[in-house]
C-alpha cells in the first residue's frame, strides 16, 4: 500500500513539477523535446490526480 | 566552489549512480526469477517462494525508481543546471518520463503471479486458467520491461558522456 501511495504522489507531484518546469523552459524558445517533456509529464500528473484523490478519499 | 557543497554534490552524484545501477541489477534478478514463477510444470512451493522473493525485489525497485527523480533534481539544483537547461538533460528527462509511463502500464500485472499462486496453493479449482493468466500477464509485460532496460542504459550513457569536471568544466569521458 505504501508503494501505491508513493507512486501516485510521485506521479502527481513529479508530473506537475517537471511539466511546469518544461512549460517555463518553453517560454524562452520552442524546443520539440522540451515540449514532449511538458506533454508527457503533465499527462502523467493529470492521469495520477484522480487515483491519488481516490486513495486520499479511501482514508477519510 | 568550497569543499562542503562539493562533497554534497559528489554524494548525490554517487547516490544517483548507485540507485540506477541497483535498479537495473534488481530488474535483471526479477527477470531471471520470473521464468520459474511462470513455469506451470514446476512445484507450487518453489514457484510461490520465488514469487515472494520477486515481489519483494520488485517493491525495492519501485522505491529506487521513485526516488531517482528527486535525487536527480537535487543534483540539478546543486550543479546549478535546471532540468531542461541542456539538450541531453531534456532527452534524459523525456526517457525517464517514458519509463514512468511503462511503470504505470506494468502496475496492473505486477501482482497477478503472487495472487494466483497463492490461490493455487489454497486449492483453487481453475489451476490451468490461473497458470495461463500468470504466463499471459508476464509475457504481455515483457516488451515494457525491455523498453525500460533500453531507456535506463541510454540515460546512463547520456549522463556518462556529459558529466563535467566540477573544477575545470571539461567533459570527463569524451
Amino acid at each position: 500500500m505504501l508503494v501505491a501511495w508513493l507512486l501516485w504522489i510521485f506521479c502527481v507531484a513529479g508530473g506537475f513539477y517537471m511539466g511546469s518546469a518544461a512549460l517555463l523552459a518553453l517560454r524562452s524558445g520552442f524546443d520539440a523535446v522540451v515540449a514532449a517533456n511538458a506533454a508527457l509529464y503533465l499527462g502523467v500528473g493529470f492521469y495520477g490526480l484522480p487515483r491519488l484523490l481516490r486513495l486520499v478519499r479511501s482514508r477519510l | 566552489m568550497d569543499k562542503a557543497p562539493h562533497a554534497v554534490e559528489i554524494f548525490f552524484r554517487g547516490l544517483h549512480v548507485v540507485m540506477v545501477g541497483a535498479w537495473l541489477l534488481f530488474d535483471f534478478i526479477v527477470y531471471w526469477l520470473h521464468f520459474k514463477v511462470k513455469d506451470a510444470s514446476a512445484r507450487i512451493d518453489e514457484r510461490l517462494e520465488r514469487a515472494h522473493v520477486m515481489h519483494g525485489i520488485d517493491a525495492t525497485v519501485a522505491y529506487i525508481f521513485l526516488f531517482t527523480l528527486p535525487v536527480g533534481l537535487a543534483l540539478c539544483f546543486l550543479t546549478n543546471a535546471p532540468p531542461f537547461s541542456a539538450a541531453w538533460l531534456s532527452w534524459k528527462h523525456l526517457m525517464y518520463g517514458l519509463v514512468v509511463v511503462a511503470a504505470i502500464i506494468l502496475i496492473p500485472v505486477s501482482g497477478t503471479a503472487l495472487r494466483n499462486l497463492q490461490a493455487i496453493k489454497a486449492g483453487a479449482a481453475n489451476v490451468d486458467e490461473l497458470n495461463a493468466q500468470i504466463k499471459r500477464d508476464m509475457n504481455w509485460g515483457m516488451p515494457f520491461v525491455f523498453a525500460i532496460w533500453i531507456l535506463i542504459i541510454a540515460m546512463s550513457l547520456l549522463s556518462v558522456f556529459n558529466v563535467k569536471c566540477p573544477h575545470c568544466q571539461n567533459f570527463i569521458f569524451r
